[in-house]
């Protein structure tokens, strides 16, 4: 039955060039947009390393100090009072305002006095994603990002290691001069990715034995971006002896599972209102602000200050409004153009209907004859999408994000054709099946 | 005859409600896209206020220095050893805050008995000529405001214009970051990036060898060659026995600031070029097939005396009127967003305004397009040949 249905769609679409090249203009474009877009957050927001456990990290990027005052409102009333004026006066408490503000990464005393003991965290590591070297190579100038961290950076982000190892959490105690480079550091400072574990790279005015290679991750977050990672007792000055609150230092936590998350979370709130402040004349109030890898993302993205939570929120709103207006106008246009194209056959159904055909079966056959057109449109759309993306990473319009195209976007792409082509066939299908025998038969008489 | 047209569209009510769904949400969604756009273009319409092109910044951090006295010496050596090559025209400290780099320092308070609402720059005497402030007002920072009674501060026009028009400079003292003396206006500052609102500035002087002031300026004579990059890297190492110091091209960050903007707001308009293209190719699609079904009609019309552009203008009329229903509809919502003061400050009323008459503009326009050829085609169709058909 369907191949014979499969066989009248592609008659009926040869009928009309210019009406098929309409429908297939729409949905293959709507479709390689939404391939793209998913493509894009599967990238930035899907499990591939070195976040493929990003379900169970609890990031703390954030810690902010205010100054709450309460304002005090006097008023003095004068009445006269047995001949003689009398004053009277009242205060009123206004409500807590927040007088003084200030929001930044956190010191590394800070963390290791502090955040140590979270309960719920599995593991733990703090890490500084803040410094950057020029390094001036054959007159060529190359800026490295670098990233300190502690040896558990490296349990916690599971890079993929082209080359070599991490360091090891002896080799951070004792100060060694080891780095680990990423792919992109290793091809513009050395030329290549052969052989360079074990070769030495100058920087900060040390001799660095370079001991691994670890594989550009896909997307652009700056705690796991970097050209250069160090073990974070090499940084110079006063970083790691400072001890003030604000530093350049970000911690994460791993949780058991992702539903322990919402424990480190509470337990990293509640420890901000039992630490003390080291000047409570400048500032009286301590929040620090716990994030999960994709709040911060939002957090990112969306005006809010300081909530990463509300910020996810709104993200997810503002993108489901965008992508169902987006879906919409094209859904709305292909059912138009279908409800004109199906009247054409309304004699055929007619027909069909008057030899005991079931309005369900029409109603099948149509809504089949759209899916198959979808489905024409979408092996389009993924070719312009795969075209598109390829355009996209090599112009790297997007930065250091390389978009992919991998099979669960392919299944989303699968997916988003099914319902696109069910969605806009649905009317016109019902519409033609619910006609009467008699006016369908009866062309034009509509 | 609106009227018979109107009758005409009732009659067709449930394929026209397709076609109003369709050019109402069109309008929407090219209402919002748009309001976004003029808001980006009008703040890129206003001018930075300072130099970027030739300009490095390199970041120096002096926080560390055990010897403050020796460090505040390096820095002012540095600045004079670089200052005496031909190539750097001008140079000058700053403070942690440097242009596009998306930190803030900003303070409020009404203590003077008015609202003062600004963020907070350090800089130094020469500033204004390495990063070719135009002043409009009164003076810069000079060698003599090292000892000044009241801390120096230089405000930005929008600020003047904001919290402190007709009112004594000359004389007074204000309160906005301790007691200040107000010397000099700035024309602009918009330090956030092209296509970020400009906010208003406070500039205050700092000395060149106070070490919290980091950021080297440097302005360079037009035309040095980009080699010249790893000589400033050497001297600065020199002087100061740093390494971990990075030079910073202004322009550069300027184009990746504008660029984050660009990107997305190119994107966003082709995929709406694209939505209202589709829209415009169904529209004509359908149109050309509802005509082609009323051939009879059209041929009695004609028979009995309607001229060709009659008819073709009742096609048009019939389309008009559903699509202005519709941008009808759409502006009766988007009127909303205005009068709510929705993202007030964010969003200007023009914003809303200029989208929405060139949101609906674009489609009657897009429509008119669409409905012209169709509508012409049977305005030439022969009566004789279509009533035959019959």
């Amino acid at each position: 039955m369907f191949s014979s249905y499969f066989k009248l769609a592609i008659k009926v679409l040869g009928r009309h060039r210019f009406f098929t090249f309409i429908s297939l203009f729409g949905i293959s474009f709507t479709l390689m947009i939404l391939m793209v877009t998913t493509s894009f957050l599967e990238t930035e927001l899907g499990s591939h390393p070195p976040l493929t456990e990003k379900d169970r990290m609890v990031l703390l990027p954030r810690l902010i100090m205010k100054k709450m005052v309460t304002d005090t409102t006097w008023s003095v009333d004068t009445t006269m009072l047995d001949g003689q004026p009398a004053y009277d006066s009242t205060f009123t408490v206004g409500k807590m305002r927040q007088n003084s503000y200030s929001s930044s990464s956190l010191s590394y005393s800070f963390l290791d006095r502090y955040m140590r003991d979270i309960p719920g965290a599995e593991a733990h590591s703090f890490f500084c994603a803040d410094t950057q070297f020029d390094i001036f190579i054959n007159g060529k100038k190359l800026n490295f990002k670098t990233l300190y961290s502690d040896a558990a950076y490296w349990e916690i982000f599971d890079f993929k290691f082209l080359a070599g190892r991490p360091f090891q959490p002896s080799e951070v105690e004792r100060q060694v001069q080891v780095a680990v480079l990423s792919r992109k550091a290793a091809v513009d400072y050395f030329g290549t990715t052969e052989q360079v574990v074990g070769r030495s790279i100058e920087m900060d005015g040390k001799q660095l034995e370079v001991i691994g290679i670890v594989e550009q991750p896909s997307n652009s977050k700056g705690y796991v971006t970097s050209e250069v990672y160090l073990p974070f007792t090499l940084m110079s000055g006063s970083a790691l002896t400072e001890t003030g609150f604000h530093g350049p230092f970000t911690a994460v936590f791993l949780a058991e599972s992702p539903e322990a998350r919402a424990t480190i979370v509470e337990a990293i709130r509640q420890k901000a209102g039992r630490i003390p402040l080291p000047n409570p004349e400048d500032y009286n109030k301590l929040e620090l602000m716990p994030a999960t890898v994709i709040g911060l993302y939002a957090y990112h993205m969306m005006p809010v200050q300081d909530d990463p939570e509300g910020a996810l929120q709104m993200f997810t709103m503002v993108a489901i409004g965008l992508m169902l207006l987006f879906i919409l106008l094209p859904t709305l246009n292909l059912i138009n153009l279908n409800i004109s194209r199906a009247m054409e056959r309304s004699a055929e159904i007619g027909v069909r209907k008057a030899f005991g055909a079931h309005s369900g079966s029409i109603l099948a056959q149509l809504v089949f004859e759209n899916v198959v057109l979808t489905f024409l449109g979408g092996i389009l759309g993924w070719l312009f999408a795969l075209a598109l993306i390829y355009l996209v990473n090599d112009s790297q319009v997007l930065g250091d994000t390389q978009l992919q195209f991998n099979t669960a976007v392919f299944l989303y792409s699968l997916l988003i054709c099914l319902v696109f082509g069910i969605l806009s066939g649905l009317l016109p299908a019902y519409r033609m099946s619910k006609l009467h025998i008699v006016n369908a038969i009866k062309f034009n008489a509509l | 005859m609106i009227r018979h047209i109107f009758q005409l569209v009732w009659n067709k009510k449930r394929s026209n409600a397709l076609l109003f769904l369709e050019i109402f949400f069109a309008f929407a969604i090219l209402f919002l896209v748009l309001t976004w756009v003029t808001r980006n273009l009008r703040l890129f319409s206003t001018p930075l206020g300072f130099e970027t092109e030739n300009t490095w910044i390199v970041h120096l951090d002096f926080y560390d220095a055990e010897d403050t006295l020796a460090a505040s010496e390096t820095k002012v050596r540095l600045r004079e050893e670089l200052l005496a090559m031909p190539q750097i025209e001008a140079a000058s400290y700053g403070g942690d805050v440097s242009p596009f780099s998306g930190s803030t320092w900003s303070t409020n308070n009404d203590n003077n008995g008015f609202m003062i609402r600004t963020h907070l720059i350090f800089a130094d005497e020469h500033y204004k000529d390495a990063a070719k402030l135009k002043l409009v007002q009164g003076r810069w920072f000079d060698e003599t405001d090292r000892d000044a009674r009241y801390k120096p501060a230089v405000i930005s026009k929008k600020l003047f214009d904001e919290s402190f028009e007709g009112r004594n400079l000359q004389d007074s003292v204000y309160t906005i970051n301790g007691e200040n003396k107000i010397v000099g206006v700035v024309d602009h500052y918009k330090y956030h990036g092209d296509f970020s609102p400009e906010y208003n500035v406070t500039f205050f002087y700092k000395p060149s060898s106070a070490i919290d002031m980091p950021n080297l300026h440097l302005l360079l004579a037009p035309g040095t060659p980009a080699a010249f990059e790893e000589d400033v890297n050497r001297i600065v190492a020199d002087v100061t026995g740093m390494s971990d110091f990075t030079i910073e091209h202004l322009q550069k960050s300027r184009d990746l600031d504008a660029r984050s903007v660009w990107v997305p707001m190119v994107s966003m308009l082709s995929i709406c070029g694209f939505l209202v293209l589709n829209v415009a190719l169904g529209l004509f699609g359908v149109l050309w097939y509802n005509i082609s079904k009323r051939r009879a009609e059209v041929g009695l019309r004609r028979t009995l005396g309607a001229s060709r552009a009659e008819v073709s203008l009742q096609f048009v009329g019939e389309i008009m009127i559903v699509s202005l229903l519709a941008l009808l509809l759409g502006v009766v919502f988007a009127v909303q967003l205005p009068l709510m003061g929705v993202l007030e400050g964010e969003i200007e009323a023009y914003d809303y305004y200029v989208a929405m008459g060139v949101g609906a503009a674009f489609i009657i326009g897009l429509v008119l397009l669409c409905t012209l050829y169709p509508s012409q085609e049977a305005g030439r169709l022969q009566p004789a040949i279509v009533l035959h058909e019959e």
